[in-house]
């Protein structure tokens, strides 16, 4: 889907104003990408839809704190990071697990999208990533966003944003190497 | 892979955000560099077989909209308690300090009337020892 930062703008003006339709709106463009994003943070379907939830019950509540109406993409999808992140921490207070930034790569879950052989191991490698590759890995290669923009998103610099996805990509390349794919 | 110098252009390179007079540089770079090479290759292995995850998710807007409601009853509900809180802690805090400061009002006081009354007898002290000398004059 090609961004129109202009009408963007305008829904999130609406949404300020309080304008529910426009809201509507704004969810209808933004919800499966953000769901799609959490999902591949967490790997966990409901997690990902109560994150989904809480991204724009945040957008709803806090619409009018946003200075800059044209950052709105950037504004997004931090809070799907952070949320994630939040996710994580609480899930690893809760359970004391050392490593449970990596998703849930059991997936149970039957309804997920049945993947096999190449897919499947794909998603394994990139579960194994760090949080930072991870991140960065699908907010290039999914949401096709600049690195600039990453980097606004990640408050991070571009550099380090290059250095997460070069080496996500070396440690994905390492591990299909190693599956023999 | 050692480490080059040139990863993060690659990243660039690969995505298409590199400036144009970079991009030769970097392809001379290529040729020359086969752990680079092999990075390039594996990147468009991964992008061929990383296909988006788009699940399809019927009910996914109906449901953000129906949940806001409830969370924001639940954010008022929790932001109240949050408040109720720091309304308490905020009195106790005052408490203890309003205790304080009376208690050192008082202490203060019947230090003064002690010292009131200490004075007094100092005073007193001498009229009443030549009281009690009177009579034998």
């Amino acid at each position: 889907m090609k961004t129109d930062f202009t009408f963007d703008e305008n829904l999130i003006t609406g949404v300020c104003a309080g304008d529910e339709k426009t809201f509507e709106e704004l969810v209808a463009r933004y919800s499966a990408r953000i769901f799609n994003l959490a999902f591949g943070l967490t790997g966990d379907r409901s997690v990902a839809e109560e994150i989904t939830q809480d991204v724009f019950f945040t957008v709803w509540q806090k619409a009018r704190q946003l200075r800059n109406k044209e950052a709105f993409r950037t504004w997004i999808y931090r809070i799907t990071l952070n949320l994630s992140k939040e996710h994580f921490r609480r899930q690893y207070r809760r359970k004391g697990l050392i490593d449970r930034m990596k998703p849930q790569m059991d997936r149970q879950d039957n309804t997920i999208v049945e993947e096999t052989g190449v897919k499947e191991r794909l998603n394994a490698a990139i579960a194994n990533l760090s949080a930072y590759q991870r991140q960065a890995f699908l907010l290039k290669y999914q949401e096709e966003l600049k690195i600039s923009e990453i980097a606004r998103i990640m408050k991070c610099r571009e550099g380090t944003v290059k250095t997460h996805i070069f080496r996500a990509v070396h440690s994905l390349r390492r591990h299909l190497e190693n599956e023999k794919m | 892979m050692r480490k080059c110098r040139f990863e993060k252009q690659l990243v660039d390179y690969f995505f298409g955000e590199l400036k144009p007079e970079r991009k030769s540089i970097v392809e001379e770079h290529l040729r020359k560099c086969e752990g680079c090479r092999g990075w390039i290759d594996a990147a468009y292995k991964i992008s061929s077989m990383y296909s988006k995850i788009d699940l399809d998710e019927p009910n996914l807007r109906s449901k953000i909209l129906n949940g806001i409601p409830l969370k924001q009853r639940c954010f008022r509900k929790r932001l109240l308690s949050y408040s109720l809180m720091t309304g308490i802690a905020f009195a106790a805090i005052c408490g203890i300090g309003l205790f304080q400061k009376t208690t050192d009002i008082v202490t203060h006081f019947r230090l003064y009337r002690d010292l009131e009354v200490i004075s007094c007898l100092d005073r007193i002290g001498p009229l009443v020892g030549q009281n009690a000398e009177a009579p034998n004059d």
